[in-house]
């Protein structure tokens, strides 16, 4: 069964903005599921809907098989949730915060302040575990809020963007951490960053203007491109000069040749290596994935 | 017992940094001296016992409908809230859990005017166990009437000003620093529909300072304040937007 089953969900806003226009998904146990999507696809909206905190506008949505419009409070206590933005109350310690979370949430004091240490340590959080967030910097707080649902050992977790404002290190030691917690455990979270959806996404949905454009693992996405690899060419050669052999696009004063075939690549790498140009071939990445599709969408 | 618990783990969270740095009880402590100041100036002594009265009532029912309003949009504000929402917490957890902090914060101020109320004999020892269990359901109208408004103030900027405002006009302008008597008789019902003066008529009665006790004035003292808690939980329990639509 899956854990998490959308079928054409619907959300129009009051204002009349569509947010999303029919959804539907289904999300595995033992999986980290990523949402990506420009600002303003309905990211959010979604996740908030899984989260019981917004009511969807039509369609069903169930979660452990229980609906979540008609029993949410049963969904609820296997959910935890990260919200995208959400900031620490900053006259609380980092410990006050994931001990205090737990025993709200029903856990008793003896497993909760063990819990809160373990996870403190988990994330690097115990040498400021007495520090009001107040004195500590965007990225720790960030991580206190993290503990906080991590903590909770709840089937579902739900992070809205959770390695926002971590430094490197920190969200590589949050991928690793996601990824020893997804056992017996469905994880979804939003991100931004590609390399971090490749690093640690089973599936991948990318969402646009409220409906999945695409849909699947890292690898079946890439192979939706028609091409596996990409050229970076440096500085000084002609866009028209290497058109005639694939799609090329512009990033940040450098040609991205996306080629159409092998013999193309052999072509373009003899026209680089004669007129003395800077070339690498490189695989495709997620990203140029969800560039093809979102542009593609916009277009 | 969970909900208990529950309610007691999130009062006991929100209190911390209360009891970290406690400058706001002083503030809170002296603030009614401000009004006991002007009034027995202008009022003499009747007026001040009043006073005395009225700031109890204000310190607690306020620690319902100015404090709490703040800090659950404060909360809501910084998407915190949104943690307890997809959470085992439900909201009436979560309302008890804010309002008894508030409630809990409001003890040392509370303690201090009833202690000078029963040392300058205005409130005798008898009185007591009623002007308690007053200022309980107080609180929890207040915390209701709270609720409410922090679930349908959206602006978090708007937030200080409107919960005040209510603040003040439910301690301020019905009789609740000034006796009941002082408002005409054909006005008096005006009066008795915020649950303030309930609240405040059932200690100054108890206390000696009013004589408006018959059993259709008791009745009434009861019923508003009755009346605002039942029909404001009742609210919370079914409209507040605990989650959004």
């Amino acid at each position: 069964m899956e854990t998490i089953a959308a079928n054409n969900v619907i959300k129009t806003y009051k204002d009349g903005t569509k947010a999303l226009r029919g959804i539907s998904m289904g999300i595995q146990s033992d999986e980290i599921f990523c949402v990506v999507g420009p600002n303003g696809a309905g990211k959010t909206t979604l996740m908030r809907i899984i989260g019981t905190q917004l009511m969807p506008s039509n369609g069903s949505l169930t979660i452990l098989g229980i609906d979540v419009v008609k029993n949410a409070a049963d969904i609820r206590k296997h959910l935890a949730v990260v919200p995208q933005e959400v900031m620490p109350d900053l006259q609380l310690t980092a410990e006050e915060h994931v001990f205090y979370y737990l025993c709200t949430r029903g856990e008793n004091r003896v497993k909760a302040r063990s819990r809160t240490e373990e996870y403190l340590k988990l994330l690097n959080m115990w040498e400021h575990r007495k520090k009001p967030a107040l004195k500590l910097s965007g990225g720790l707080r960030r991580r206190i809020l993290i503990a906080m649902a991590m903590a909770t050992g709840a089937d579902i977790l739900l992070l809205d963007e959770p390695t926002s404002g971590l430094d490197p290190v920190a969200r590589r030691e949050t991928w690793n951490l996601l990824n020893e917690l997804k056992v017996s455990r469905t994880i979804v979270l939003t991100t931004h960053s590609m390399e971090e959806a490749e690093a640690i996404a089973d599936r991948v949905a990318i969402i646009n203007s409220g409906v999945i454009i695409s849909f699947g693992t890292v690898g079946q996405l890439r192979q939706r491109l028609p091409t596996r690899e990409k050229i970076y060419i440096g500085n000084g050669m002609r866009r028209e000069s290497v058109q005639r052999f694939g799609k090329v696009e512009t990033y940040g004063g450098r040609l991205v040749l996306y080629p159409k075939d092998q013999k193309a690549i052999d072509e373009v790498v003899h026209l680089a290596v004669d007129n003395k140009f800077e070339i690498s071939v490189l695989p495709t990445t997620l990203e140029d994935v969800y560039v093809e599709f979102v542009s593609g969408a916009r277009q | 017992m969970k909900r208990l618990y529950q309610t007691l783990s999130l009062a006991e969270m929100l209190l911390r940094p209360a009891l970290r740095d406690p400058s706001d009880h002083i503030f809170n402590i002296f603030f009614p001296a401000v009004f006991l100041l002007v009034y027995w100036i202008i009022g003499g002594k009747s007026l001040g016992q009043h006073v005395l009265f009225g700031s109890l009532i204000g310190a607690v029912v306020n620690s319902g409908i100015v404090g709490l309003p703040q800090i659950v949009v404060s909360y809501r504000y910084w998407k915190l809230q949104d943690m307890y929402v997809a959470s085992p917490v439900n909201q009436v957890v979560y309302l008890l859990g804010h309002g008894l902090a508030r409630l809990l914060y409001a003890i040392p101020s509370t303690l201090v005017l009833m202690g000078i109320l029963l040392v300058t004999r205005f409130m005798p020892l008898r009185a007591v166990p009623i002007t308690v269990l007053a200022l309980l359901v107080g609180w929890a109208t207040g915390c209701a009437v709270g609720f409410m408004l922090a679930t349908y103030i959206h602006n978090a900027t708007q937030v200080g000003s409107i919960s005040s405002l209510a603040g003040l006009l439910m301690i301020l302008v019905p009789p609740v620093f000034y006796p009941l008597e002082l408002v005409s008789a054909k006005w008096r019902w005006l009066a008795l529909v915020l649950p303030t003066t309930g609240a405040s008529q059932l200690i100054k009665v108890a206390s000696g300072a009013s004589h408006l006790n018959s059993v259709g004035y008791m009745l009434s003292y009861w019923g508003s304040m009755a009346l605002y808690f039942v029909g404001c939980f009742w609210l919370v329990v079914r409209r507040s937007r605990w989650r959004e639509v």
